[in-house]
């Protein structure tokens, strides 16, 4: 390239106006050590340029943090992620159990009357049977409230005390008796 | 994606990431710790990487907003430490460089720029971006990036134009 083309370059090239493949001419050419001199002091701005691309790295170490760090995130997602699958399978294999057990009939707690009987006579003289039971069982259940009455006898002597408390008020007039005699000696 | 693809795939692009990082914030410890966060965040979307048209771009902006936080959240502090921080600057070996060490002057020129300046000159002609991916990063319009790119390519030349005629007429 000679040095008219890359004069015009250049122009371009402050004006913001050069494409990628024109910058890398210009800094290709500021490589060269024959510069003219009037263009001289613009080869430490694209040498710079140059060197800066290269410059300022950061080693292997910074990437064995960095995947250290993600790996680390990642085991603690699958740690997550598992727990959460368990609760969601424990959750899932509930409601499949109740809805079988809908549809199976499957009671968990089954009654202990089973229709065993198929003839209708039998099954009244059972249940007579059954209803005459329950009736002695009542009546030997009614039997010890008789001592009941007993006690209510009891009852009946007691309001004998009344009586007794009537002549108790009427004693205590004796005493306003007494009050008033007592007054009277003091006049 | 697995940690291979990761590893093989998106992990390369680490030091374009990093010399980005370090043009924004200046400082290699906050760029490197930018540059690991932009990973994790990356490993984080790692399902919806493979729709996206371009992942080094959308990196690249994860990077320079990380950056930008950073500097905000370091400038709104208080004025002290940016004081503290200007003080540092004064006294690291770039600035006390010899004049002859050209590269260093120009590396020093590129980070006096303003920060819009900065992230595009080192966008195109450090990194070779297009436009377009330049647009995406910065969400600039295209003419706006061409005038900026200007602007600080004509800074580097005519800074370095000044010192040069310095360092003659010095000598």
């Amino acid at each position: 390239m000679n040095f008219r083309q890359i004069e015009k370059l250049l122009e371009s090239y402050f004006k913001g106006e050069t494409s990628l493949s024109d910058e890398k001419a210009l800094r290709a050419f500021f490589t060269q050590e024959d510069i003219p001199d009037h263009l001289k002091s613009l080869k430490s701005q694209f040498e710079y340029f140059s060197a800066e691309h290269e410059n300022n790295e950061l080693d292997s170490s910074f990437d064995d943090k960095i995947i250290d760090m993600i790996q680390k995130n990642e085991a603690g997602q699958k740690k997550f992620l598992r727990k959460r699958n368990l609760y969601m399978l424990s959750g899932i294999a509930a409601s499949i159990l109740i809805i079988v057990s809908i549809f199976f009939d499957l009671n968990p707690f089954p009654s202990k009357i089973k229709n065993t009987l198929n003839d209708p006579q039998v099954a009244y003289e059972e249940t007579m049977k059954a209803l005459i039971y329950v009736t002695q069982k009542l009546n030997n259940g009614i039997e010890p409230t008789n001592k009941l009455a007993a006690y209510e006898e009891g009852v009946k002597k007691m309001e004998k005390i009344a009586s007794f408390d009537k002549g108790l008020n009427e004693v205590k007039k004796i005493s306003t008796f007494h009050e008033t005699k007592q007054r009277i000696l003091n006049n | 994606m697995t940690v291979e693809n990761f590893k093989k795939d998106i992990l390369p692009i680490k030091n374009k990431l990093y010399r980005f990082a370090l043009r924004i914030v200046k400082n290699t410890v906050e760029a490197e710790d930018i540059v690991q966060e932009t990973f994790l965040k990356l490993w984080a979307k790692k399902d919806s990487l493979q729709e996206l048209r371009n992942v080094e771009a959308f990196a690249m902006t994860m990077t320079r907003n990380l950056c930008l936080d950073k500097l905000k959240a370091k400038y709104s502090k208080n004025l002290e430490l940016e004081q503290a921080t200007l003080n540092t600057t004064d006294d690291n070996p770039h600035q006390k460089m010899d004049i002859k060490d050209t590269l260093e002057n120009v590396h020093q020129i590129i980070d006096q720029l303003p920060e819009q300046q900065r992230i595009v000159i080192q966008l195109r002609d450090i990194e070779h971006c297009d436009f377009d991916e330049i647009a995406e990063v910065t969400q600039l319009s295209l003419n706006n990036i061409r005038v900026i790119l200007s602007r600080a390519r004509k800074k580097v030349r005519d800074t370095l134009l000044k010192r040069q005629s310095y360092e003659f007429s010095s000598n």
